[in-house]
Parts: structure tokens; sequence; C-alpha cells
């Protein structure tokens, strides 16, 4: 799979990405400028919303609105979002009395939007200046792009996971996605920063209240419904370090192999097969290779097993320098792909040996996890939000 | 890449947990290399000719790797070419083509009807500089609460549009 990634990513860049020297700072000029409601959701970002907003009225784009929506926050966040409303004519706050989850805030978001396209992003990102002009490119030259997706950055990189972060992300986010586009379906725009079509979204039935990932539910929701959703790297958005929610993303991928799998048996419905059996795929990496090849060298040493299913060593052999090798060289790939669009970050290399040595068992633990759990889970139950833990951030710290 | 933006601030770190990081990182850079066990005793196994030649050709340790090289690299090759060549015959044939129309946008009736709320509810609440909406235990909107400033009354239960809902959220 790995190497599908690197094939592809190399491919999409050298295609679209390798002649187009204009650099994120300077979007094409567009043949319309059609108004866009970029929506915020937030809850308890009082530490964070005041930056995102000034980010955002920042943007270079000619016709925008803000809806921040305050999902039952119990921090500064209203009182913030309402000094703001008051002071800046784009700016609009919509408050949920109490929390309803990321979902239903962005439900009412599109809502209460007055445009036909909208920008989500998250309550503690900072949204480059030209992001929007870059994803309303892929609206207006595609009548079938339902969504696009953003380039997430991580800014918080003085702690060992959030270096780790700086490398996953081009890595296995920014070349997989590109990969992907290669064969037409993405496995989840990013939830971070993503713009929609109000029409797909409409088609669709907008975000799902009760999954426990939105943006990878809403990705399936509009590719099965035929629309297209793309990739911008140019798109930049800045965001703090995403910890602890790997479970939460292994779920949520649990969930859409479940959810879409009766729908998925159409020949119309072929360009999600190769998606949907990659994610298979790593499931079955997660159980098959990992955990049933450790219970059975263990079992091994206890009773005898039939010769084939014997594992004698957990000792590396030829196969642990090909895996070895093809991750290293998988982080090479992406972070060279990468350079265009943040210069230095070969210097995260040094601490990228972290994710095949420990980050992937923890991703292979989370995957076994997930399944059960997403089996198990309460039909119809309302996902709600999770604040994690976002890293270093000494601006938010020196705040009262 | 706007260089204020990334907060990299090992100074606000703990020196054990600093250096502890790095060195443990570096750590960890061994234990890798030892994945990369056979390969290195290739390497010092040809350090010592004789004994290369001994457990490498004469024993066939390397037959070893070429097995592996030549499975993954057949299969890395063949998966490749299938990929690619989807993708080159997609660009081939829809490049410049959008056979889809362009949608309407969709219309406040539309969201009305979707969200089940009246139609004079959604102008005025678009209206509103601040707005707190009220929900039940569904996600449904049953009242609204305009912030300082709007010209309706302070709190507002729903009026919910007669329209059967048209929700498809579980296509």
């Amino acid at each position: 799979m790995a190497y599908l990634w690197i094939v592809g990513g190399s491919y999409y860049y050298w295609h679209w990405e390798r002649k187009d020297r204009r650099g994120h700072e300077n979007p094409p000029k567009l043949p319309d400028y059609p108004r866009v409601s970029i929506i915020v959701p937030c809850r308890n970002e009082g530490g964070n919303v005041a930056d995102t907003l000034t980010a955002l009225l920042n943007q270079d784009y000619p016709a925008f609105e803000i809806i921040a929506v305050n999902d039952g926050s119990n921090d500064s966040t209203g009182t913030l979002l309402d000094a703001f409303a008051a002071n800046h004519e784009r700016v609009r706050v919509l408050h949920l009395a109490k929390n309803q989850g990321k979902a239903v805030a962005m439900r009412m978001g599109a809502m209460l939007a007055a445009s036909e396209f909208l920008v989500c992003i998250d309550g503690d990102a900072l949204l480059d200046s030209n992001a929007v002009a870059w994803i309303m490119l892929h609206f207006l030259s595609g009548a079938r792009v339902g969504a696009v997706t953003g380039n997430p950055r991580i800014r918080t990189r003085s702690s060992l996971l959030g270096k780790i972060q700086v490398g996953e992300f081009s890595s296995i986010i920014g070349l997989t996605k590109r990969a992907q586009r290669i064969y037409g379906r993405i496995f989840t725009a990013s939830g971070v920063v993503t713009g929609f079509r109000k029409r797909a979204l409409h088609q669709a039935g907008y975000w799902s209240p009760d999954m426990i990932t939105d943006d990878i539910d809403i990705s399936w929701k509009l590719q099965m419904d035929h629309w297209d959703i793309r990739f911008e790297p140019n798109a930049l958005c800045w965001i703090l370090m995403p910890g602890k929610q790997r479970l939460r993303w292994a779920q949520g991928g649990a969930e859409v192999l479940l959810k879409y799998f009766r729908g998925l048996w159409s020949w119309r419905k072929r360009r999600m097969w190769l998606v949907w059996f990659e994610l298979l795929l790593s499931l079955f990496w997660a159980y098959v290779v990992m955990t049933f090849v450790f219970i059975l060298w263990a079992l091994g040493k206890v009773v005898a097993l039939p010769e084939p299913w014997m594992i004698e060593t957990l000792l590396p052999g030829w196969t642990g320098v090909m895996l070895g090798f093809t991750c290293l060289f998988q982080f090479a790939v992406s972070l060279a792909i990468d350079s265009r669009y943040e210069p230095n970050t070969g210097r995260y290399y040094y601490w990228v040996v972290w994710y095949p040595m420990a980050y992937w068992l923890i991703n292979v633990c989370t995957a076994v996890v997930a399944l059960p759990r997403t089996i198990i889970k309460h039909k119809g139950a309302r996902a709600v939000w999770i604040s994690p833990d976002r890293g270093i951030n000494p601006e938010q710290e020196a705040r009262p | 890449m706007t260089p204020t933006l990334v907060i990299e601030r090992p100074d606000l770190q703990a020196w054990r947990q600093k250096y502890g990081y790095a060195a443990l990182t570096f750590v960890f850079w061994g234990l890798y290399l030892y994945l990369w066990q056979p390969l290195l005793s290739l390497v010092l196994w040809f350090l010592g000719l004789g004994l290369a030649y001994q457990e490498m050709l004469h024993l066939g340790g390397f037959r070893g790797l070429l097995d592996v090289l030549v499975f993954y690299v057949g299969i890395i090759c063949a998966m490749s070419a299938v990929f690619l060549g989807w993708g080159w015959i997609n660009y081939l044939r829809f490049r410049g083509v959008d056979r889809r129309q362009a949608a309407p946008a969709v219309s406040p009736q539309e969201l009305t009807e979707f969200f089940s709320v009246a139609p004079e509810n959604l102008i005025q609440w678009r209206a509103c500089k601040s707005l707190t909406l009220h929900h039940d235990p569904h996600g449904d909107v049953v009242a609204a609460e305009p912030g300082p400033g709007a010209s309706y009354p302070s709190l507002v239960q729903c009026d919910r549009n007669p329209a059967p809902n048209k929700r498809v959220a579980n296509r």
C-alpha cells in the first residue's frame, strides 16, 4: 500500500504540481468570485478563536461572511465571538444553547449561510489568506466538485508528538490524498479545512450527528452520491497538534467500512471500491499480519502448532529490511514533495523514526480496538466534542 | 510559509523532556537499524569477503534477499502499472469533459423543508448578528433567541414547518 501511495503521490506531483511555479501566495485569477460563507464550529476555544477569526478576516477574497458557531461552550468563547460580531460586519455568531456536537453545529451553520459555497474550518485553525481563492478555483472549474479539502499544517512543534506529526501530516495525509486523487476518490476530506458546495451537501443529507468522525462520513456520503472531492495543497491551514484522536479516526474508518458496505456493490459506485479496499487492507494488516502473527508466535511457545502456523521468531528477516526501507522511503518522498509548501521540513526527518517503531504499533492497536467498539456502538447515539491536547502554545498560555 | 505561525519553543520544555526525547529518538534509530540487521550482516560479511562468499553465495544466504526483492519489486511494479494505467485511462477519457450540468444553488425553501423550520424564521435568523438556537434531543431546532439589537422577541418557540422532513441522512 505504501508503494501505491508513493507512486500515486509522485505521479500527482509530476502531473499537477511540478510545473506550477506560482506558489501558494499567488492564487490564479478566478473568472468569478461568488460569495462564500466561512463556518467556524467551536467549543471551548476561548484561547484560540480570536486568532482564528482574525486570520479569516484577512482573507484575500472579495465576498465572504463568517459564521462562528459556538457549540454550548462553557468558557469565554461566546463572549469573545459576540464582541467580534459587534466589531466586524462580516462576522455573525450562532450560539447553540447546549453542546450538540460538530455535525449539528455545521448543519446549523450551513442552514444560516446565505451562500452556495461553504468553507468549514476548526475553531483553533488559522487559514492562510489565499486559501479560499484556491478552494474556489476547483468549484468554478468543475460542476461535479462537491468538496475541496485543504492542506493542514502543524503549528505546535516543540514537543516530540508535534515533531512526529509534522512528518505524519505530510507523509500519511498529503501523500495518500494525492495518490487517492489519481484513482478518483479519497478516503476523507480534512475536517480541519474543507470547502463544500451546498447543493452537494443538501443532496447527501449534510453531516450525520451520529457518526464519530463527521469528516470521514461526509466524504463518503458525497462520493457515494457521485460528487468529486478534490485536494488543494495550496490551501494551507495552520493547526494546533491534534492529539489523542487516533482511536476516534480508527473508529471513523471502521464506521464507514460497515455503514457503506451494502450500498457499494453496484457498477456506478466502482470508484469507491478502491478506497474501501484500501481501508479493509489496513484493518487486515492490523488484525492478521500484526496481531495473529504475535499470538501465533506466543502460542507456539507453549503448544505445538502445525508446521504452516508455526512462527519461529519475531526477529526481523529480509521482510523487516523491506518494511524499514519502505517507511523511510515514504517519508523521504512525501517530505520532498511537501517542501514546496513549507521549506526546511527535511529536518523533521530525524523524528520520523518513531513512526515505524512506535506509531505503527499504536495505529495497529487502535485499529484492533476500534472495530469491535464500532460494532457494539449504540446505533444512532449522538457524537459530541472531545477536546484534545494541542501542544505547547505560549500565546495561548499567556492569555488570562 | 508564514514563519510566525509555527510555534517551535523547545525552551518552554523541561530540559529533561527536551534532551530525553532527543536521546530516546536516537535510541529508536538504533532499534530501527536492528530491523536492518540482515542487511548490515550482509555488508559486514562482505567486509570479510571469504566468509561472505561462504555464507551468502555458497550456503545461499543471499537467496532470502533475492526472493524478497523479486517478490516485492514484482508486486510493486504490477500494482503501480495497474494504478497508473487506470489513472491515465481516466484522465484521457474524462479530461475537459464534465457531463454534469452545473447544479442550481440550494434555495431557502429547500433548506427550510430539510431542516423543518418555518421560512419566516430562517429569514429572521439570517438577519441576526448573534442568535442562540435551542435543540431537542434529536438535534432539531425547537426555539430561537436573538442576541442584542434584534428586532423580534427574545425567545421564540419555533413554528415547525408543516412540510415533511426530507431528511436523507442515511442514504
